[in-house]
Parts: C-alpha cells; sequence; structure tokens
C-alpha cells in the first residue's frame, strides 16, 4: 500500500528530571526505535525527544511508552512520571534550511532534502528528508556510493541494496531505470522512512522493502549490489553473497562506509573470498569500493 | 571573559554517521549553530568508533559558537556489552536475554556517573538497573 506522503517529522518530547534522562532516553529510543537528544532546559528540568518520520499513527507506541514510564515510577526507577507531547513539524520545521542548497553529486543526481527548493532541470531530483534512516547525501560515503553507482549499469537491471537507511541508494537505483530493487535493512524504522521517501519520490512501486539482518532473508540474484554499512557488516556480507550465490556472475558489488584506515582489512577479506576490486573512491578519508568476481573483467560491463 | 552559554544539548548518535536530518537538524538549528559543522566535527572525531553510539554534548554560546564534549556510551549500550548480548529484549519481563552481577552494575554506574546528573553511586545503580530491566537483563549476586 503506497502511503501518503508530506506527513512530516513526529517529534516525541518528554519532559523531565535530570536525573531521570537517561532511562527515560533509554525507553523513548527502544520504543521509537530511534536516536534521542537531551535539551537541558535548566538544573531541575530537561526535554528528552525523538524524531520519526509521521507515518503511522504512533498514538499506540505512545500509549505503551507512557504505561512502562508509569510502572518505573512504581518500582522506583525513575523520580516522577514525565509529560509526553507530539509534535507533528512539517518539512519546513523539521529542516531549518528552507533555501539550503541542492546537493549535487556525480554528474546527474541533485539532492534535496525540502519539496520547495528547487533543482537544475538536466539532473535527477531526490527528495531526502533524513527522518529515520542514514543517507541524506550530506555524508561522503553516501556520496561515493552514488558515485560509484552512477558508473555502473543499472538500466534494466536487478539491484540489491543492503542497509538501506533513508532508501537513498534504492531510490537512486530505480530513478535510474533498474528494473526491479529489493531494500533491506534490519531497523523496521529505518524501513519505514525508506518507503516513506520511496513514496515522495514515486518510486514506492519500483522497490520491494525487505526486514532482513544484511541479506540473510534475500534470495535470488543480482546484477548489482549496493551496501554502504561499516567495516565489520561489509566483511559479514562478503561471506553471504557467496555463501547464498547473490551476485550474478558479471555483477558488480558497491560497499562503503569504512575508513581509508580499515580498507586494508575488508580488502584482504574480498580478495580473500574470491572477489577482485576493480575501482576505489575516497572522500575526506572515507573509502568505498566497487568490486567484481575474480577474473571478470569490468570492461564489458561499463556502461 | 568566558562565554555565556546559550544551551546545553545532548545527542545520542551513532559514531562516525551522523546527518544533518533530525535529530541533529531540529535539535541544534533554533539555537544558529551552524549544523554542517557540527556534523563535520562530530564524524570527524567519531569515524573510528562506527558501530557505537557515542553521545555528545554540544554547549552553544551565545555568539553562536559551541563546543563538543563526547560521552560515555549510553548505560544501555555498557549493559549489553557487559551481559555480552547484541540486543535487548522485546519483551523484557517473559523473556530475560542476559544478566550482568552487581559488581558489574556498579562499575557500569561508576563509568557513566560523570554523565547521569548524580553525585549518588546508589542513585547511579538505581538508573543502571531501570534500564536493565527494561532490556530484559537480569542483575544477579
Amino acid at each position: 500500500m503506497e502511503r501518503k506522503p508530506d506527513l512530516g517529522i513526529l517529534k516525541v518530547e518528554v519532559v523531565t528530571h535530570p536525573a531521570d534522562s537517561e532511562l527515560i532516553g533509554h525507553l523513548l529510543s527502544s520504543f521509537f526505535n530511534t536516536l534521542t537528544t537531551v535539551v537541558v532546559d535548566d538544573p531541575d528540568q530537561v526535554r528528552v525527544c525523538a524524531f520519526r518520520p509521521a507515518l503511522e499513527d504512533g498514538a499506540d507506541i505512545l500509549r505503551r511508552f507512557q504505561e512502562k514510564c508509569d510502572e518505573m515510577v512504581r518500582l522506583g526507577y525513575l523520580i516522577q512520571s514525565p509529560s509526553v507531547s507530539l509534535t507533528l513539524l512539517d518539512l519546513e520545521e523539521a529542516f531549518w534550511f528552507p533555501s539550503f542548497p541542492p546537493l549535487l553529486i556525480g554528474r546527474t543526481l541533485a539532492i534535496v532534502m525540502d519539496a520547495s527548493t528547487p533543482t537544475p532541470p538536466d539532473r535527477i531530483r531526490l527528495t531526502i528528508t533524513g527522518a529515520g534512516g542514514f543517507g541524506t547525501g550530506h555524508h561522503p560515503t553516501t556520496r561515493l556510493c552514488l558515485v560509484l553507482m552512477e558508473q555502473s549499469p543499472i538500466a534494466s537491471k536487478v539491484i540489491l541494496d543492503v542497509g538501506t537507511g533513508s532508501g537513498i541508494l534504492s531510490i537512486a537505483a530505480a530513478k535510474w531505470g533498474a528494473a526491479t530493487v529489493v531494500a533491506t535493512d534490519l531497523d523496521p524504522c529505518a524501513l519505514s522512512s525508506a518507503r516513506y521517501h520511496a513514496a515522495i519520490n514515486q518510486v514506492g512501486n519500483a522497490i520491494n522493502f525487505l526486514q532482513s539482518d544484511l541479506a540473510k532473508a534475500v534470495s535470488g540474484s543480482f546484477d548489482l549490489i549496493v551496501s554502504n554499512l561499516s567495516a565489520e557488516l561489509v566483511k559479514d556480507l562478503a561471506y553471504q553473497i557467496k555463501e547464498k550465490n547473490l551476485l550474478t556472475e558479471t555483477g558488480i558489488w558497491i560497499g562503503s562506509g569504512f575508513t581509508s584506515r580499515q580498507w586494508s582489512e575488508v580488502h584482504r577479506l574480498l580478495t580473500r573470498l574470491g572477489y577482485e576490486v576493480v575501482t576505489t573512491e575516497t572522500e575526506d578519508d572515507w573509502q568505498a569500493f566497487q568490486a567484481v568476481w575474480a577474473g571478470n573483467s569490468l570492461k564489458r560491463r561499463k556502461k | 571573559m568566558a562565554k555565556k552559554v546559550r544551551a546545553i544539548v545532548r545527542l545520542n548518535l551513532a559514531a562516525g554517521k551522523a546527518a544533518a536530518g533530525p535529530p541533529v537538524g531540529p535539535t541544534l538549528a533554533p539555537h544558529g549553530i551552524n549544523v554542517m559543522e557540527f556534523v563535520r566535527a562530530y564524524n570527524e572525531a567519531t569515524k573510528e568508533m562506527i558501530g557505537t553510539v557515542i553521545p555528545v554534548d554540544v554547549t552553544i554560546y551565545t555568539d553562536r559558537s559551541f563546543s563538543l564534549t563526547f560521552r560515555r556510551p549510553p548505560v544501555s549500550e555498557l549493559l549489553k556489552k557487559a551481559a555480552g548480548v547484541e540486543k535487548g529484549s522485546g519483551s523484557p519481563k517473559t523473556n530475560k536475554v542476559g544478566k550482568v552481577s552487581k559488581a558489574q552494575v556498579r562499575e557500569i554506574a561508576l563509568t557513566k556517573m560523570p554523565d547521569l546528573n548524580t553525585e549518588d553511586i546508589e542513585a547511579a545503580m538505581r538508573i543502571v538497573e531501570g534500564v536493565a530491566r527494561s532490556m530484559g537483563i537480569e542483575i544477579v549476586q
């Protein structure tokens, strides 16, 4: 089902005693599946906040969260029962930069964070609000992945995006004309963020979202696998791709999420498992790679 | 003369992976600081710790400059490490995922005490116990 786009960002704000902020932060974080912030108002009062895409009815989660807080007060773990408020921020309130310039990436993309920012007519426009999942284009690893994707054949190809976060790589792939995109994430909040972003970019029907620990729940084989993760997770994924035969014989795997310092270890494992790294890109000490099965030349598959 | 503090904000962020969207943007922007500059400084300082949550206190001054103080990981992260579990329980009452000793609780409380707004070790331990309980981590003697 396509979700209604442009609902904005839901801000959950809990006013509480400073000594309760760690436990409240933990509960808020686990109930709403997102990281929290704490604003110190004065020595006796803090505000613990969480932000989520306003996709589903948060009322039920909120009710359970409040019950949990009451229970913790009864048991003596919290000093006082906090007061909770929900605010629906529209995109302009959620993003302080309505005039923030579009981010131009590679030769063909322009990424904006809100609907009102104009983009150059010759660029493909992606709207990524950044709520709930990693990947807004402002982090070097996201840009590196997009640049390497742009250099790879995507039109009419079958794509897998492992750890999709905000959905940005999948959405770009869909815009570049991929036949099918499968996007996974372990975090349900990231998946709802990715669905939301797919919907506002009009590619909701082109992407299949799947909750999965890396590629564990994925089957099939893919022409292109993209994965902006971390050094550890890329290494785990290297095993999964090989064991589950997820990459076609002539397929390309793009990975990032680690620093140049961590790269040599990742590179060693890739080589040992039979991958051949054909391209690397770096930005600000961040690293990305493009790999194929060893012995498969990239030449005939270049765009 | 010392600069005048406008606000203090603690952000729990994934090391090396902060981005300009929520929660960073809507939390910091109302105080007038350069959000992209914050994102760059945070990611640079924490890039070798990717995969963990590194809280940071942002002290914002009235002249819109800011300073960063990095904190210990959240109590929940320290508990997971102490209990040797990857994640907390979805139903902490019925499904216990791990155990920590009272001594480990004390150690975590001591480690994290500077961030807990209390100088009372008993109160700090109570906070750690509360988090443990809500994660399905049992405390044993």
